[in-house]
C-alpha cells in the first residue's frame, strides 16, 4: 500500500485513460485484488447461485483488468467502490453471456480469486434485510478493516512484537480501561505507562494504515474523512 | 446471530465476520479526524488512597492529618498538622515494599541524616524522618503551591518565568553538591513553586535511596524509572555507579529546555531559539548542559546559573539566519568567521543550480543558445569563486570540518564534470572519426552545406525490422515528394527511456504501411532542393533534421542542425 499519498492508487488508475501504463494495470490489480469479495457478496445477495456468482465475479475482474474499461472511460468516477459497484451492475446485465461465451473460449483469469473463502465469509453473513447495495458496503469495510489490520500485524511481526500486538490490538477501538492496561501490563511484563506509550504508538501506526488504504481508493486524500464516515452508515445500517 | 458479544465501547453487537474480533465501527472511527491527543504516560493513580484513616492514625499520633495530596513511584504524600508546634508540614510516607528488604532502614537512617543537614532557601526542608507502624517517613516543610509540571499544563509559564526559576535552581543544586548530595532525580514534578514565586527543591537523594538497583534497571524495569527516564543524564543508564552531580546538570538542561520550548529534547532535537522566541546566547547554555560527556556540561551548577544571568543582564540578541550552522560547532575558536565562511560554500555550491535555471530562463526569454550558455557559465564561475574562497579560509579550521566538506565538494564538483564531459566528447569524436560508419555516408550523400544546413551531428539510422504496425497511434502524412510517411504518436517502452516528447517518424510503403519509427515531435515538413527536412520539437530545443536516401537505405538525420545562411 503507497504511504505516499500524493498519488493514490485509484488515481493512477484514472490517470492513465488511454495511454498504456503498466503501472496503471498493477494499481487496479491490487486494488481489485483487496476489495473483490464485496461484489461477490453482493452477486450472493441479488440470489444468483454460488457457481454463478463465482464465474461472474471471475469474469468481471478478467474483463475489467483485461480490457482496461476505466482507461477508456470518462475520468469523473469519483471513489473507486462506487466505480466498481457500477461497472459490474453494467457488466452483470448486459455483458455477462458474451463473456461466459468468450471464456468457454479459453479466456485466462487474470486475478487469482479464492472463492472458497469468499463463500465460507458469505456464511458468517448475519441473516439480515440489508440490501444488496449495502451487503456490498458493509463487506467492503470489513475487507478494508481486514487488510489494514493484516498489514498492522505484518509489520509488528517484522519488527518481532507480535505478542506486543496480539495483546494490545483490542485497544485500537480506542477503549481506555486502566485494569484492561494493568492485566495486559502484568501479562507482558511491562509498566502500564509502557503499554500506553506502546498502545498509542500502535494506534498512531494503525491510522496512518488505515487512512493510507482509503486513500488509495479515493481522487483526493480530502475525501478520506468522507468516505469513512459513508462506511460507518453502513456499517451502522 | 452467531456471537452475541458487544463492543464494550459503542455497545453495539460484534459481528462474526468482524475482522481481527474488533468492533468494526469503532476501529473505523478510530480513523476519523483529527490526530489523537498524546497520552499522559504518567503512571495512574491508584483508585483509593493507600492507608486507611486508623493506620495513620495509629502511626503518626502526633499529626493531625489534612489531606492526600500526592500518590507517586516515591511514595504517598499528605498535608498534615504537627499538632506540638501548630505547623502545617508535608507528610511523605515511603511505599511499603521498601520494608521488606533488611538493609533499607540503615540506608534509609544514613541518607535521611545527610538529607536532614540541607538546609537552603531552594531545598525543601527535611524536618523529622523515621520509621513508625512499619513505614517509613519523613516530614518535610510543606509547600504551598504547585510543581512545575502542573504549571507548565496550566500554560502559567512564560520563558522570562522560566529564565526566573533555572538560577534558583542552579542555587539549590550547588548547595547540595558542595554537601555531596546529588539529587538524581532533577524533574519538574520535583521542582515546586511557592505561591511568592521561590523554588523550593523536593526529594533529594531519594532516588538513590529508594532504588539503589534501579539505576541498573532495564527501561522496561520500574514505573518510576519509566516516567522520569527522559529527565536521566545518559551516563545514569550507561554507568549508573559512576554518577556523580554532573548527572544533575543534565536533568536541569532537560528541565530547562522543556520550560523554554514545551518539548523534551529528545532524538535530533533543535536549539531552543529555532522554536520558540528566546534569547539566541540561550541556546548555546541549554545545549552545553545536555551535552552527552559529562565533562563538556557546565562542571558547577552555580556555572549555569552564572551563564544565564549574564544573558539576564545584557540586551538581547534575536537569532540569525546562520545560528543554525553554529549548533553544531560549540567549541570552534573563531566560530562566527567559521560559520560565515561555510555558509559562502553553501552559497557557492547553490550557484551551480542557479547558473542551470539561469541559462534556461534566458533561453525561455529569447536569448541565443551563446548568450544562454556564457550566463549560465558566469553564474557557474561565481559558485566555484566563493567555493574556492570559503575552502582556503577553513582550510586548516579544526572545528569547521563541515564547512570544509561542502566548499571542497563545490570546488571539485564542477571540475569532475568538465573532465568528464571533456572526455565523452572526445570518445565521440574519436569513434565517429575512426569508424567511417553510416554518418559518414549521410553527410557526404544529403548535401546539406549546399542549401544552407550544416548538420553537425548525427545519432542513428532507420533500421527496417522495428515496426509495430498499430494504426491508433500513428499518423499518415505525405510530404511534397509524394513519399509516405507515418508519425507515431509514441512507442510506450520508447517514451520511458527517451521522455514525453517521444514521438516516431518513417518513411513507409503506401501500399502497407509498414515501416520503422523513431521519436521526436513532428511540427513542419520543409521541402528544398530536393532534400526533405522534418521539423521536431524536442525539449525546449526546435530541431530540424533532413530525411536522406543513402545506398537504397532511409536514414533520418537526427541531430543539431545549425543554420549557416538564408534556410528555409
Amino acid at each position: 500500500m503507497s504511504q505516499v499519498f500524493h498519488t493514490t492508487r485509484w488515481t493512477v488508475v484514472l490517470a492513465a485513460g488511454d495511454k498504456d501504463r503498466p503501472d496503471a494495470r498493477t494499481a487496479l490489480e491490487t486494488l481489485c485484488g483487496a476489495y473483490w469479495y464485496p461484489l461477490y457478496a453482493y452477486a450472493r445477495r441479488r440470489g444468483r447461485p454460488l457457481q454463478e456468482a463465482q464465474d461472474l465475479t471471475q469474469a468481471f475482474f478478467t474483463d475489467l483488468i483485461e480490457k482496461n474499461t476505466v482507461g477508456a472511460a470518462d475520468r469523473s468516477r469519483g471513489r473507486f467502490r462506487a466505480f466498481l459497484l457500477g461497472a459490474f451492475k453494467r457488466f452483470a446485465s448486459r455483458e455477462y453471456e458474451r463473456a461466459r461465451a468468450r471464456k468457454r473460449g479459453g479466456g485466462c483469469a487474470t486475478l487469482r480469486l479464492d472463492f472458497d473463502e469468499g463463500e465460507r465469509r458469505y456464511a458468517l453473513e448475519p441473516s439480515h434485510e440489508l440490501t444488496p447495495e449495502r451487503v456490498y458496503d458493509r463487506q467492503w469495510a470489513m475487507m478494508l478493516l481486514e487488510g489494514v489490520l493484516d498489514r498492522l500485524r505484518e509489520e509488528m511481526v517484522a519488527a518481532r512484537k507480535e505478542r506486543l500486538f496480539e495483546a494490545l490490538k483490542a485497544f485500537l477501538t480506542g477503549v481506555d480501561d486502566l485494569p484492561a492496561y494493568r492485566e495486559v501490563a502484568g501479562q507482558l511484563g511491562m509498566t502500564e505507562g509502557a503499554v500506553k506509550v506502546a498502545v498509542h504508538r500502535l494506534r498512531g501506526r494503525y491510522r496512518e494504515i488505515l487512512r493510507g488504504a482509503i486513500a488509495d481508493t479515493v481522487e483526493t486524500t480530502d475525501e478520506v474523512d468522507r468516505e469513512i464516515s459513508d462506511l460507518l452508515g453502513a456499517l451502522r445500517g | 446471530m452467531a456471537n452475541p458479544e458487544r463492543c464494550s465501547k459503542c455497545g453495539r453487537p460484534i459481528p462474526a465476520d468482524a475482522p481481527g474480533g474488533g468492533c468494526p465501527t469503532c476501529l473505523l472511527e478510530a480513523g476519523l479526524g483529527a490526530e489523537p491527543d498524546t497520552v499522559n504516560i504518567e503512571p495512574p493513580r491508584a483508585e483509593k488512597p493507600p492507608f486507611t484513616h486508623e493506620e495513620l492514625a495509629g502511626a503518626f499520633p502526633h499529626l493531625e492529618i489534612l489531606e492526600l495530596v500526592g500518590q507517586g513511584g516515591m511514595g504517598v504524600i499528605y498535608r498534615a498538622r504537627q499538632r506540638s508546634l501548630d505547623r502545617v508540614v508535608a507528610l511523605k510516607i515511603l511505599p511499603r515494599h521498601v520494608a521488606a528488604d533488611p538493609a533499607f532502614a540503615e540506608r534509609f537512617n544514613r541518607e535521611a541524616r545527610a538529607l536532614a543537614k540541607l538546609s537552603h532557601p531552594n531545598i525543601v526542608y527535611v524536618h523529622e524522618s523515621g520509621k513508625a507502624g512499619g513505614l517509613f517517613y519523613l516530614i518535610m516543610e510543606y509547600v504551598d503551591g504547585v510543581n512545575l509540571r502542573q504549571a507548565q499544563k496550566a500554560g502559567t509559564l512564560s520563558p522570562t518565568q522560566a529564565l526566573a526559576v533555572v538560577p534558583q535552581i542552579c542555587d539549590a543544586l550547588q548547595y547540595a553538591h558542595d554537601q555531596g548530595v546529588v539529587h538524581r532525580d532533577i524533574k519538574p514534578d520535583n521542582i515546586l513553586l511557592d505561591r511568592s514565586g521561590h523554588v523550593k527543591i523536593a526529594d533529594f537523594g531519594l532516588a538513590k535511596l529508594l532504588q539503589p538497583g534501579a539505576d541498573e534497571a532495564t527501561l522496561t524495569g520500574d514505573a518510576q524509572v519509566m516516567g522520569t527516564m527522559h529527565y536521566m543524564a545518559p551516563e545514569q543508564i550507561s554507568k549508573p555507579k559512576e554518577v556523580d552531580h554532573r548527572a544533575d546538570i543534565f536533568s536541569l538542561g532537560v528541565v530547562f529546555y522543556e520550560m523554554l520550548t514545551g518539548e523534551l529534547p529528545l532524538g535530533r532535537f533543535v536549539p531552543p531559539s529555532q522554536k520558540v522566541e528566546v534569547d539566541v546566547r540561550l541556546d548555546r547554555v541549554v545545549l552545553r548542559t545536555l551535552e552527552q560527556e559529562r565533562e563538556r556540561r557546565y562542571q558547577r551548577a552555580d556555572a549555569v546559573k552564572t551563564a544565564v544571568s549574564e544573558i539576564g543582564a545584557s540586551p538581547r540578541r534575536k537569532p540569525r539566519p546562520c545560528d543554525r550552522f553554529r549548533h553544531d560547532e560549540r567549541h570552534g575558536r573563531n566560530r562566527r568567521d567559521g560559520t560565515r565562511l561555510s555558509s559562502m560554500a553553501v552559497a557557492g555550491l547553490l550557484c551551480y543550480p542557479a547558473a542551470a535555471i539561469v541559462g534556461l530562463l534566458a533561453v525561455a526569454f529569447g536569448a541565443g543558445a551563446e548568450q544562454a550558455m556564457t550566463l549560465a557559465a558566469a553564474v557557474a564561475f561565481a559558485g566555484v569563486v566563493l567555493c574556492g574562497l570559503a575552502w582556503y579560509s577553513i582550510r586548516s579550521d579544526p572545528h569547521n570540518l563541515r564547512g570544509q566538506k561542502l566548499a571542497a565538494a563545490g570546488v571539485l564538483l564542477p571540475v569532475a564534470l568538465t573532465v568528464l564531459g571533456f572526455g565523452l566528447s572526445f570518445t565521440w569524436f574519436l569513434v565517429n572519426r575512426l569508424s567511417g560508419g553510416p554518418m559518414d555516408q549521410v553527410w557526404a550523400d544529403m548535401n546539406a552545406h549546399e542549401i544552407g544546413y550544416e548538420v553537425q551531428t548525427l545519432l542513428f539510422d532507420i533500421p527496417q525490422n522495428d515496426w509495430t504496425p498499430d494504426r491508433e497511434r500513428i499518423s499518415h502524412l505525405v510530404d511534397p515528394n509524394r513519399r509516405h510517411w507515418l508519425l507515431s504518436l509514441g512507442d510506450a517502452d520508447f517514451a520511458e527511456l527517451r521522455g514525453r516528447e517521444a514521438l516516431g517518424i518513417a518513411l513507409v510503403d503506401p501500399a502497407t504501411l509498414a515501416a520503422p519509427i523513431y521519436q521526436y515531435e513532428f511540427t513542419d515538413w520543409t521541402f528544398q532542393d530536393g532534400e526533405t527536412y522534418v521539423t521536431m520539437v524536442h525539449g525546449l530545443e526546435s530541431l530540424t533534421f533532413p530525411i536522406v536516401q543513402v545506398s537504397g537505405n532511409w536514414y533520418l538525420g537526427v541531430g543539431k542542425v545549425k543554420r549557416k545562411g538564408a534556410g528555409p
